[in-house]
């Protein structure tokens, strides 16, 4: 019964969006059409798509074995948060949430239209041909309210596409991936992501309306640049969250491996990254329209790319636990995207051809260019790295594997050049810059960055490495503070407190000063990574109950184990006391375990993490019983840094898209204001 | 100019001693070994743990990847070289094993995409440079196309505002300003005839052409007539003397135009009041951006305080408030009988800055000073009122 009504959702989505997609592109070009159907289709199809939703985590909450999708992902000892979490946790799932931010963004979208903005109204043509797509692999290929016909061995063995009234239901369901039910993030990283690559469907979708309608200003930009942001903001979330699971609960010692499907996620990240760079050029001096078109169009065919990547199962990772025929459709998807958008591009091509042209590359536009470049280049090379295991066995016949080493050795130099032109890049003037002016607003930082520099070496930093990206990292930081305490300054001498001077400047410009938040996160994020990775401590130990052993600048005593039944699991491990390394100052109490899942034959390690000041001990069990255990023993140094960086990214990109510069000044003067170079000094 | 001169110098001394520490620490002494466990770490992070997901040996926590562990620190001890047993395993378990795929045939594409891309993008960058040139073709008429038109001139002058302030700052210097603004008129210009044209579409594009000839006929007549002007006013000034020009009573500012006076202050460069009251003529226009330039012009022969207070308004308007604060704090210093630059400040701190306690004094100031008309002195009540409740 539920499963009727799911579908039924589905269906009427899909049916709005079809609605949607010929009205809005029908409409596009015509004169003070009147959008209102537009909206009724955009409440229509959201309203599907909560019903989508809601049916299928009731299903998953009453335990109703006879559709496919609960059999298979659920089970009735499931902890109340994963079951909800099933409900997008696996591949059908998934695309119903994703199906639910599409109409959830789309009705916001929809409700601010005004009759004659034919630049939405195509945008809203475009985001329902999306939208089609999306509830058609619902409706078809990704079904997630398939009933089960048949049960062999306990395990639903078939299935139909119509919700039928004769089905089998199995008396229990397999449960979570034992992956996806460890950890509490995992409830959380994919909507996180979704929020991120469904959002991006919006400026692609006005980008593209523009380009049908001729339309060759700015407006695409002004009306989406605040959904750019967003997205940007959750997609940086979500790969953040993304590595602090790994971290947590995959029991290497890591975050990041260049996993393809972690590459999938970075693509888009990388070029929306370019995208909203290059959008303030355009935006501000009217210049590189052709190529923030190219870029929206990269971006979102990159998380249609990234999709395709984790759900088809063409790639062997952790990320990748289904093999359907969602691939095929994906790839088609994608093709279609790809050619369509870019023939449009071409169709209009000679009227984006007009741009004006650069003043000088020695001015904030020229550093703009230079770091589009970087951040191209960079996705560009992830790209190819990514697909070349799959080109090579394609074409050459032969099994290759493009690895950490590879990723690590290009990103490197791309990363340091980045930083450095996230340094200068901020206080050069636009136009024409003169080096005397750049140069003073960088002299402090860059003696202060050489002076962070010494002070690690002194401190007894021997990796060059590290020592280059603290030197940079204390330049991008030092720069931005030089400039925020000018301001300040200059404030002050007006008689207004720092705190109030520190309001007031932010909030002149969040934009600006959101952007330089996130480039903090950025530059504490680089030094995190260089230390946690080059200055690491990686070792394992044996130990036998009552044993104490020093490594990696710690003793482990070996104090006792413990077996723990849960209704979803079982749950051994060791209580370790972690003291310094003389053994006499006691520091935590740690519980490395194994958790053992019905559905999984292999155990599951969990790390313990005992995070300091100064560096994270890490203990993860790497195999051994209950006499003598074999412990990975990990030490990375500033861990927590990363974390805090990548948070302050994210709060970056949500501060810049906080407020609005204010507008309710008197002007006394019949004289038009020019909204102002206010960051530039 | 010095004292920026000696916190170079400071940062300098300070960078060289930071960077010698630095240098003197990491610089390599002598060949380092790598102990036996270096090397297997290097091997084990290079190859692909097999049946695992995409670790490496290194990071893997499956049971097979200690095992080839221990198998690669057998094959450490016993002698063989990191090229050996990457071979080894590679003949074992398939080349897929390595994480750094082998420069065979297509290995060299891996490295050698990027940086054609890297080539293709530096080029690109450079020939957009090359290429400003290039005269920008103007075409199409109809509702869009001046929409672009429209949202180009808007580019243009804010474009030109902007420049005004960034050469106040010192950021842009005078020669570059003067070369931008002058192509930023000549585009505006043709702008703003590709928009009539556009407008006039409907009557015909010849009627738009005509209109243009028209425009650019009266332009031709006022030129001449303004040169003429300057010449006889040059004259004149040759004989009057060290008052220059403002002496001579040929001038009445309140009939002349904007044009005639640009000409006249162009062939006398340095007569202040005239560049003053062009300035005033200018912002009366909305023409702010050319009357900062006048004001700047003055600035750079005197600090006159008139022009600083009106460089502090115009501040004000393009929301640079501290700058305008600075200017206005800085007429006042020299002549702090100013009414005007006393109400600007009001303003300045009151609405730009927030500084409602700031905006007394001026206010105060202001209202104590004789001579100031009845609607001035209202408005300047009504502010102190404002300010004194927001203190």
């Amino acid at each position: 019964m539920i499963a009727v009504v799911g579908l039924l959702g589905i269906l009427i989505a899909g049916g709005a969006a079809a609605v949607m997609a010929f009205d809005g592109l029908r409409l596009a070009r015509v004169e003070g059409a009147d959008p209102a159907r537009l909206r009724s289709a955009a409440a229509v199809m959201l309203l599907g798509a909560v019903v989508a939703m809601a049916a299928l985590e009731v299903a998953i909450l009453t335990h109703d074995f006879s559709i496919e999708y609960v059999a298979d992902n659920t089970a009735t000892t499931t902890p109340f948060i994963f079951l909800l979490a099933s409900g997008w946790a696996a591949l059908e799932g998934s695309i119903v949430l994703w199906g639910l931010v599409l109409a959830a963004f789309t009705y916001l979208v929809a409700r601010r239209v005004t009759p004659g903005n034919g630049l939405a109204v195509g945008a809203l043509g475009i985001i329902g041909l999306v939208s089609l797509f999306w509830f058609g692999m619902m409706a078809t290929v990704a079904n997630p309210f398939s009933l089960c016909t048949e049960v062999v061995g306990g395990v639903c063995a078939n299935s139909a596409w119509f919700p039928l009234a004769s089905s089998a239901a199995p008396a229990e369901g397999l449960g979570p991936n034992p992956l996806l039910q460890n950890h509490i993030l995992m409830a959380v990283h994919p909507p996180m992501l979704y929020l991120g690559y469904v959002g991006m469907t919006v400026p692609f979708a006005f980008a593209v309306s523009a380009m049908i309608r001729g339309d060759q200003g700015k407006a695409w930009l002004d009306r989406t640049h605040r959904w750019t942001l967003v997205a940007w903001s959750f997609l940086t979330l979500g790969i953040l969250l993304g590595g602090w699971w790994s971290y947590e609960v995959l029991g290497w010692g890591g975050y990041w491996a260049w996993d393809p499907v972690e590459n999938a996620a970075f693509l888009p990240w990388l070029a929306a990254t370019a995208f909203i760079h290059s959008a303030v050029v355009q935006r501000r001096r009217g210049m590189l329209q052709a190529w923030n078109l190219i870029l929206v169009i990269a971006t979102f065919s990159l998380t249609i790319f990234g999709t395709f990547l984790t759900r088809s199962g063409t790639i062997f990772s952790v990320h990748s636990f289904t093999q359907s025929a969602v691939g095929p459709a994906l790839l088609g998807f994608l093709g279609v995207v790809v050619i369509g958008s870019l023939t449009v591009f071409a169709l209009r091509s000679h009227l984006v051809a007009s741009a004006p042209r650069l003043e000088s590359l020695a001015s904030r536009e020229g550093v703009f260019l230079f770091n589009n470049l970087l951040l191209t280049l960079f996705a560009f090379t992830v790209l190819v790295g990514t697909m070349y295991p799959l080109l090579v066995e394609a074409f050459g016949g032969r099994e290759v594997t493009v690895g950490r080493p590879f990723f690590d050795r290009v990103s490197i130099p791309i990363a340091f050049a980045l930083l450095l032109a996230m340094g200068i890049g901020p206080v050069t003037p636009y136009r024409v810059a003169r080096a005397r002016v750049v140069w003073e607003r960088i002299r402090d930082p860059l003696a202060a960055s050489f002076v962070g520099g010494a002070a690690a070496v002194l401190y007894g930093v021997r990796s060059i490495p590290v020592v280059i990206v603290v030197v940079l990292g204390v330049f991008v930081i030092g720069v931005i503070a030089r400039h925020l305490v000018a301001q300040i300054t200059v404030r002050r001498k007006a008689g207004e407190k720092p705190v109030e001077a520190l309001f007031g400047i932010v909030q002149r410009d969040p934009g600006y000063w959101g952007g330089q938040l996130a480039h903090v996160g950025v530059a504490l994020v680089a030094v995190a990574i260089a230390t946690s990775s080059a200055l690491a401590f990686r070792g394992d130990v044996t130990l036998q109950q009552g044993d104490t052993a020093v490594v990696g600048g710690y003793c482990l005593s070996y104090e006792g184990s413990f077996r723990r039944v849960e209704p979803n699991r079982v749950v051994e491990g060791v209580d370790i006391r972690l003291l310094d390394e003389d053994c006499t100052r006691d520091i935590a109490l740690m519980h490395p375990r194994v958790n053992q899942y019905p559905n999984s034959t292999q155990g599951i390690a969990t790390p313990a993490v005992r995070t300091g000041v100064v560096e994270d001990v890490y203990l993860s069990i790497a195999g051994g019983g209950a006499d003598a255990i074999v412990l990975d023993v990990f030490v990375f140094p500033l861990m927590w840094l990363l974390w805090l960086g990548g948070l302050i990214v994210v709060a970056g990109g949500f501060l810049s898209v906080a407020g609005r510069r204010r507008k309710d000044r008197i002007v006394s003067a019949p004289v038009r204001a020019s909204a102002g170079a206010s960051t530039d000094g | 100019m010095a004292d920026s001169r000696n916190r170079t110098f400071v940062a300098i001394a300070i960078s060289l001693a930071a960077l010698a520490v630095m240098v003197g620490a990491l610089w390599p002494r002598g060949e380092t070994v790598r102990t036996d466990a270096e090397r297997v770490d290097h091997i084990a992070s290079r190859m692909r743990c097999p049946f695992c997901s995409g670790e490496s040996i290194a990071d893997a926590t499956a049971q097979v990847a200690r095992d080839l562990e221990v198998v690669i620190e057998e094959q450490v001890a016993a002698g063989m070289t990191d090229d050996e047993i990457f071979a080894f395993f590679a003949d074992r378990y398939g080349e897929s094993l390595l994480l750094d795929p082998p420069l065979f045939g297509w290995g060299w594409a891996l490295w050698v995409l990027p940086l054609a891309a890297l080539g293709v993008g530096a080029f690109a960058v450079v020939r957009r440079r090359r290429n400003r040139e290039e005269a920008e073709p103007i075409a199409a008429a109809d509702s869009l196309e001046a929409a672009r038109l429209r949202e180009r001139l808007e580019y243009v002058a804010r474009d030109r505002d902007e420049i005004a302030i960034q050469e106040a700052r010192g950021e842009i210097d005078r020669g570059t300003a003067v070369a931008l603004a002058t192509t930023l008129d000549a585009e505006a210009r043709a702008l703003s005839a590709a928009l009539e044209a556009t407008d006039e579409a409907g009557y015909g594009a010849a009627s738009g052409l005509v209109r243009n000839r028209r425009v650019w006929a009266g332009a031709g007549v006022l030129l001449v007539g303004a040169v003429a002007v300057a010449a006889t006013l040059l004259l004149s000034a040759d004989g009057s003397g060290e008052g220059g020009i403002v002496d001579a009573p040929p001038i009445d500012l309140a009939s002349i135009t904007t044009e005639r006076l640009e000409e006249v202050v162009a062939a006398n460069p340095d007569v202040i009041p005239m560049r003053l009251a062009l300035g005033q003529m200018l912002m009366d226009e909305g023409e702010v951006a050319r009357a900062a330039m006048q004001f700047g012009e003055v600035l750079q022969r005197e600090d006159n305080p008139e022009a600083m207070a009106w460089l502090g308004w115009i501040s004000f308007l393009a929301e640079q408030h501290d700058m305008a604060e600075n200017f206005l704090v800085d007429a006042l210093a020299i002549e702090p009988d100013y009414p005007q630059a006393q109400w600007w400040l009001a303003n300045v701190r009151l609405l730009g800055l927030g500084d409602a306690a700031g905006a007394i004094t001026p206010l105060e100031h202001l209202l104590e000073s004789p001579g100031v008309p009845d609607d001035v002195r209202v408005a300047a009540e009504g502010m102190l009122e404002r300010a004194r409740e927001e203190s």
